[in-house]
């Protein structure tokens, strides 16, 4: 059995656990783990753009929020609005308005990229914070309908049961996940990974660095639209909290204590920051302080993330198997 | 509303005061950027802690004097601090883990201040000897906000001319342009960044103290005025201590006669001044190269 099929066997089983984890886990801890499914969605969308990209986005909270807050206004301004329309409308519209910054966003990088993001979503806030007759200000949305998912053949399941509304958002994030993890893998996420090493050569190799940027950018706010979307869904309520600065930085810590630049790390750090930090806020006011200080170590002492960790223990793993077994598993 | 010469000129008052205010915070953050080639995103993070290091030398020595001075110098340990024991450490690893690290920063620093001075807005009273108020073409204005002014006007002065005029000006110029160079010739260009690093620090600290009676102190006050250095030092130009001046000014009164003319968009009207001068000219107005 080589490496590769060996990985593949174990991402399947990953994946199976979290399609089973309704059977064994309680409903505060399911719906801790739906959390953990969008969240993961949001801080790989981010990582596309600044582990594969290396830009880092200080405004990515501007594509969730939007997603967010298309789902819930369509949800409630739209009569019998489908719960898979709803989702597309909300990522849609944040790959629109995606689409619309990155016309500005390919001709910035380093901190003038950061800084800009930071404009976009700032604008995008006080937009959501000022415009009360639409977004409700500082009250936010609440009270929209959770329509069930009509699937032909089979029937409508309903939505309000927390393991039915956790296996439709496992699925939803599966499929995107694999979108991002297929983008990384076509010519164009190879363009990407270029363009971050050395844009000037890889403008000399004759591609068009501002169209692959352009790409990029739209996709991930894509992705992000989506999380946000089914985080509306889940929570049933959108305020300024899914738009603000202290969203777009929880995509950060989540993207870093996972590992950025590995596809694998911002799940990884999702679920951290959501377990951990369910866990760490029940024992202290402070748990805040405790994520940022884990985070300036990882910075400083463990830039590969927690993904490096478990990377680590795993191919140390496999060659002891291999030296036991005569080398067979080895790659 | 009936806009009357009085009205203006207060309200164009009270945006020269939050200016001077801005300019403070954003004048090490723009330092800084031109020194290190990268935004500290913990900057206000150090005017928030001026505030409460000020708060708490008022409340022990019971003079506004002496917290003006220590507050400022505590926020600047804490910067020289910080840039040898963190900033130092990631340097190598590039810009992008530099900014990650700032902004673990001003978690860490929001949560410490929560912990040791609580959650709850802390009452600062202006000091005895600046309150009242002077009668300005027929309006009363009160001292403490021209003291404001003032004061940061001369600290403005000080730093241009320390900055231009001097030896020590020189070499930390020097050292901003070409640091190979000038540790070549002998100058310990590492001290020479943290010391520039603490001045920020200390600067930032220092608005901090004096705005405290105005502004209040909270644990959100970093949020609030960092955003508005981020702008300044933006459309001022990254790196440009003029620019910083110009931006600070033009933000002050944005600011002021935004919340009396169009509250409901001074914010999203600030933010777009923000983002059209990065995508038409990412350098700022004032900055030199892109």
């Amino acid at each position: 059995m080589t490496t590769r099929r060996l990985n593949t066997a174990v991402l399947t089983i990953i994946g199976l656990v979290v399609l089973a984890c309704p059977s064994f886990l309680s409903t505060v801890h399911l719906r801790l783990m739906t959390e953990v499914l969008y969240y993961a969605l949001f801080a790989v969308s981010l990582n596309l753009i600044t582990g594969f990209g290396g830009l880092l986005s200080f405004g990515h909270a501007a594509y969730f929020g939007v997603g967010a807050y298309i789902t819930a206004l369509s949800l409630l301004h739209i009569k019998g609005l489908g719960l898979i329309p709803a989702l597309l409308m909300g990522g849609v519209a944040a790959g629109i308005i995606g689409a619309f910054f990155s016309i500005f966003l390919i001709r910035v990088s380093g901190t003038y990229y950061a800084m800009l993001t930071l404009a976009f979503n700032q604008l995008l806030y006080a937009v959501a914070l000022k415009w009360r007759a639409v977004t409700g200000g500082d009250d936010g949305l609440g009270g929209f309908p959770k329509p069930p998912l009509h699937i032909p053949l089979i029937g409508s399941i309903d939505m309000s049961n927390t393991a039915n509304f956790y296996w439709f958002t496992a699925v939803v994030i599966g499929v995107m996940l694999l979108l991002a993890w297929h983008l990384i893998r076509t010519p164009l996420g190879v363009s990407i990974v270029l363009l971050r090493e050395n844009e000037e050569r890889a403008r000399f190799l004759g591609h068009r660095t501002a169209a692959i940027r352009f790409y990029l950018f739209t996709i991930a706010a894509f992705l992000a639209g989506i999380a946000g979307s089914m985080f509306a869904m889940f929570q049933e309520f959108v305020s300024t909290g899914a738009i603000d600065i202290f969203k777009a930085v929880d995509a950060i810590l989540m993207m870093v204590i996972g590992g950025v630049g590995h596809f694998f790390g911002p799940m990884l750090g999702a679920m951290f920051m959501v377990f951990i930090g369910d866990w760490l806020s029940r024992l202290t006011d402070m748990w805040e302080f405790y994520i940022g200080a884990f985070f300036i170590a990882m910075v400083l002492y463990f830039r590969g993330g927690l993904i490096s960790l478990v990377l680590y223990a795993w191919y140390w793993l496999l060659r002891a198997v291999s030296g036991l077994w005569g080398r067979r598993t080895a790659s | 509303m009936a806009l009357d010469l009085t009205t203006i000129l207060i309200t164009c008052l009270h945006g020269l005061v939050y200016g001077v205010l801005i300019f403070l915070v954003s004048s090490g953050l723009s330092i800084v950027f031109g020194m290190m080639g990268m935004l500290n995103l913990a900057h206000a993070s150090f005017y928030m802690l001026g505030a409460y290091l000020g708060y708490s030398v008022l409340g022990i020595t019971g003079n506004f004097w002496v917290s003006l001075v220590l507050g400022p110098l505590l926020a600047a340990a804490v910067g020289s601090l910080t840039e040898h024991f963190l900033l130092r450490p990631v340097h190598e690893a590039g810009h992008l883990f530099e900014l990650l690290l700032t902004i673990g920063l001003s978690l860490v620093i929001l949560e410490l201040v929560k912990w040791g001075w609580g959650t709850e807005p802390l009452p600062v009273q202006i000091p005895p000897s600046l309150t009242g108020s002077v009668q300005i073409l027929g309006s009363t204005y009160p001292i403490y906000r021209l003291f404001i002014f003032f004061f940061g006007l001369a600290v403005l002065t000080a730093l241009a001319l320390v900055l231009f005029k001097t030896n020590l000006g020189m070499i930390v110029r020097a050292a901003i342009t070409n640091p190979v160079m000038v540790s070549a010739l002998g100058t310990d260009t590492p001290l020479v960044f943290n010391m520039v690093f603490a001045l920020g620090a200390g600067l930032a600290g220092l608005a901090g103290v004096i705005a405290g009676p105005i502004l209040g102190i909270y644990p959100g006050m970093a949020t609030v005025v960092g955003m508005d250095a981020f702008v300044v030092v933006v459309v001022g130009g990254l790196g440009s201590l003029l620019g910083a001046v110009v931006a600070s000014f033009l933000i002050g009164e944005l600011q002021s006669f935004g919340v009396l003319l169009f509250p409901q968009f001074s914010l999203i009207l600030m933010f777009f001044i923000m983002a059209v001068v990065l995508s038409i000219k990412p350098q700022g107005l004032f900055g030199e190269k892109g």
